[in-house]
């Protein structure tokens, strides 16, 4: 019995270990950040702004301790803020931010946007030090050939603190679908089947909610925003991208349900975790101005959430365009 | 020792896969394996014939789909045009599709002739389900004919997956049968009283292709009793005659009223002692008629118990014939598994 339990033991820090892998994604354009930022400990709201002037902040090497760079002993908060440019080249593909691994906590904005957060500051303090920082950036946020501002605010709680190790680059991955309506951000989050006013909070979208505060959380789960559709779509049919989920959901736009992977209600076993999620949204349903979408997920176990993928609206004519684009076996016919 | 075992457990199975595909000896009139239309997405315009699909992608059926579009799910539609070279005399045409992962829904000529599986919102995937559409008389012309099928894939393999034959087909035991049955009958899922008279109004049920699945025809997840009722009127040049009736296989139970009188039930036949009642969905139903019971109008009433899963009249001739010709379908169709049926056992084997 002892050996058993040791096995299983075993399997899940393997598993663990699996959800923190090392990005060693290959990109086909990546540019990167590796090298001196701009860094000042303390916190305000106001640094996330990207026409806030730091040309007074210190400098300092990224990825690097801060203890290293004339920071020994601190804990607490500090902001991280640099400039970059990416060139055109990088348009019309998926763009991913990769920060390495923080220590602890991270929240990351681009141009004044918050695009993710990995482990949550105190009060509710969570540490994410060993889970490796990969953000999806939204389409439409990067300015090609123009100056994009970074502002990453960290929190360290105790030992070594910054952003300490990685790769930090922008990729740009393979040709992507454009969305008409890109839904990755943040997105209203609580767990359980209904939506519940107490413990309710936001998550970044795609991302496990592993790392944004729900360690070892299985079971239900809500995902709730609005949107606004520009009036010129309203009459246009839509496909919903929901990405890949972990592992069942429903998806209900304006109180319709518009699509379903997995058995959300059974709960019966299926791996639909695998799955990347095309929803037709039926004639009728969305309406120009604010429209209302909500994910209901349930997550058997391990990582659970919108795990990764564009998430948001593509009118049906590109979306065709682009599986057209992207099949293979063109020549076997 | 082991081996020996595991040998014939797996010929065993090797028996069980092919009693299962070859119930029913099928003549392709149209074959439609080979080059579809296909696009991504979902639109109702896409089952009308006056849609243009010239610019869709091509793709082989039956295959994955994924094999063209790789990690694809959600909807694609495929079409294709015939003509229709041959008809054969009389019998009912049925459309098969081999097995869809994991919903389809089927036009022809822009006319649904049938659903397996449910679409969102009452999605239910069928992807073990060999496809089995009657057509309704009628709908098909000489050439120029358009069908279109919307298919839902949820995860992993879509489309239409395999199947041997895919096309247009007719059952060749129909040739044996003197006064065909088949197409729409009047059916319901309600008892009603006085429902198996001749007198009964049916004029409000609704109508249903047989031999079909009942599932396929608008009556998904329906289990436990339903009715069927057929009026026909009688040829001259069959008065008189010792007629039987076919009604090819039911899931699972059946009773039969010819004119508000009771004259055949699942336990009246002859295989029904040699095997478990549990496998009556694979018996095959020809029933003597009582003499002097036929007039010149008729009413037919089947009564079905389905006990789970798919229901209904499913499958085989549909119609009257004579003895001679009633002798010859039972022989064709005694093969079920452990029915005592040695023979087709080796015959099986010999069509490997």
């Amino acid at each position: 019995m002892k050996r058993f339990l040791f096995v299983i033991w075993i399997a899940g820090l393997v598993g663990i270990a699996g959800l923190k892998g090392w990005s060693n994604d290959r990109y086909e354009l990546e540019k990167s950040l590796s090298g001196y930022w701009h860094f000042k400990i303390g916190d305000s709201p106001e640094w996330a702004r990207p026409d806030f002037d730091d040309s007074g902040w210190q400098e300092i090497r990224v990825p690097e301790r801060w203890e290293e760079e004339g920071y020994p002993g601190y804990d607490g908060f500090a902001w991280y803020r640099c400039r970059f440019q990416v060139s055109e080249a990088f348009s019309e593909r998926d763009l991913f931010l990769e920060l390495g691994y923080i220590d602890d906590v991270d929240e990351v904005f681009l141009n004044g946007l918050k695009i993710g957060q990995t482990g949550t500051f105190p009060p509710h303090y969570s540490t994410a030090y060993n889970a490796f920082r990969k953000y999806r950036i939204p389409a439409g946020l990067v300015h090609f050939g123009g100056s994009n501002v970074l502002a990453v605010r960290v929190y360290d709680s105790q030992l070594e603190g910054g952003i300490v190790k990685g790769n930090i680059r922008v990729g740009a991955a393979e040709k992507s679908i454009r969305l008409d309506v890109d839904l990755c951000g943040s997105w209203n989050f609580s767990t359980g089947r209904k939506a519940s006013s107490s413990g309710k909070t936001t998550l970044v979208v795609p991302g496990n909610w592993e790392n944004q505060g729900f360690y070892d959380y299985d079971g239900y789960a809500l995902y709730t925003r609005t949107f606004t559709l520009p009036a010129s779509l309203s009459k246009t049919p839509m496909v919903f991208l929901a990405g890949r989920i972990d592992d069942y959901d429903q998806v209900w736009i304006n109180e319709t349900l518009i699509g379903q992977t997995g058995d959300y209600e059974t709960r019966r076993q299926s791996d639909a975790y695998t799955e990347f999620r095309n929803y037709v949204v039926p004639p009728g349903v969305l309406k120009p101005g604010e429209n209302q979408i909500e994910i209901r997920i349930y997550d058997r176990t391990g990582e659970g959430g919108i795990i990764e993928g564009a998430v948001g609206l593509v009118n049906q004519e590109r979306f065709i365009r682009f599986w057209k684009e992207k099949r293979t076996n063109r020549n076997t016919l | 020792m082991k081996t020996r075992k595991l040998f014939f457990l797996l010929t065993g199975f090797l028996f069980l896969g092919r009693f299962a595909t070859y119930a029913v000896d099928w003549s392709t009139v149209v074959d439609l394996e080979g080059t579809w239309y296909f696009s991504v997405g979902d639109d109702p315009a896409w089952a009308s014939p006056k849609t243009d699909v010239s610019g869709w992608d091509k793709i082989q059926v039956p295959a994955n789909w994924d094999d063209y579009y790789p990690g694809y799910n959600g909807y694609g539609w495929y079409r294709k045009n015939f003509d229709m070279r041959a008809y054969p005399e009389g019998g009912k045409l049925h459309l098969l599709l081999g097995k869809v992962d994991d919903v389809d829904e089927v036009f022809i000529n822009g006319v649904k002739i049938g659903q397996t599986g449910g679409f969102t919102p009452d999605y239910f995937s069928a992807y073990s389900i060999d496809r089995n559409y009657p057509i309704p008389d009628g709908l098909l012309k000489p050439t120029e004919n358009v069908i279109a099928v919307r298919v839902y894939d949820e995860g992993r393999h879509g489309g239409i997956l395999s199947g041997d034959p895919i096309g247009i087909v007719y059952d060749n035991d129909t040739e044996l049968i003197e006064f065909d049955l088949s197409g729409p009958w009047k059916f319901s899922v309600y008892r009603e009283k006085n429902i198996h008279e001749a007198a009964f109004d049916d004029s409000d049920w609704a109508v249903i292709e047989v031999p079909a699945y009942w599932d396929a025809q608008g009556f998904a997840h329906h289990d436990g009793s339903a009715w069927y009722r057929k009026s026909f009127s009688l040829p001259s040049k069959l008065k008189g005659k010792n007629l039987f009736l076919s009604l090819g296989r039911i899931d699972d139970y059946d009773k039969v009223y010819l004119n508000g009188r009771l004259i055949a039930r699942t336990e009246d036949l002859k295989v029904y002692d040699r095997i478990s009642r549990s496998q009556a969905y694979r018996m095959f139903r020809v029933y003597d008629l009582p003499e002097d019971l036929l007039q010149p109008m008729n009413v037919l009433v089947v009564e079905v118990y389905d006990e789970q899963q798919y229901g209904g009249m499913y499958e085989g001739p549909v119609g009257l014939l004579t003895r001679e010709n009633a002798e010859i379908l039972e022989e064709r169709n005694d093969d079920i598994f452990w029915g005592g049926s040695v023979r087709s056992i080796f015959r099986s084997i010999f069509r490997w």
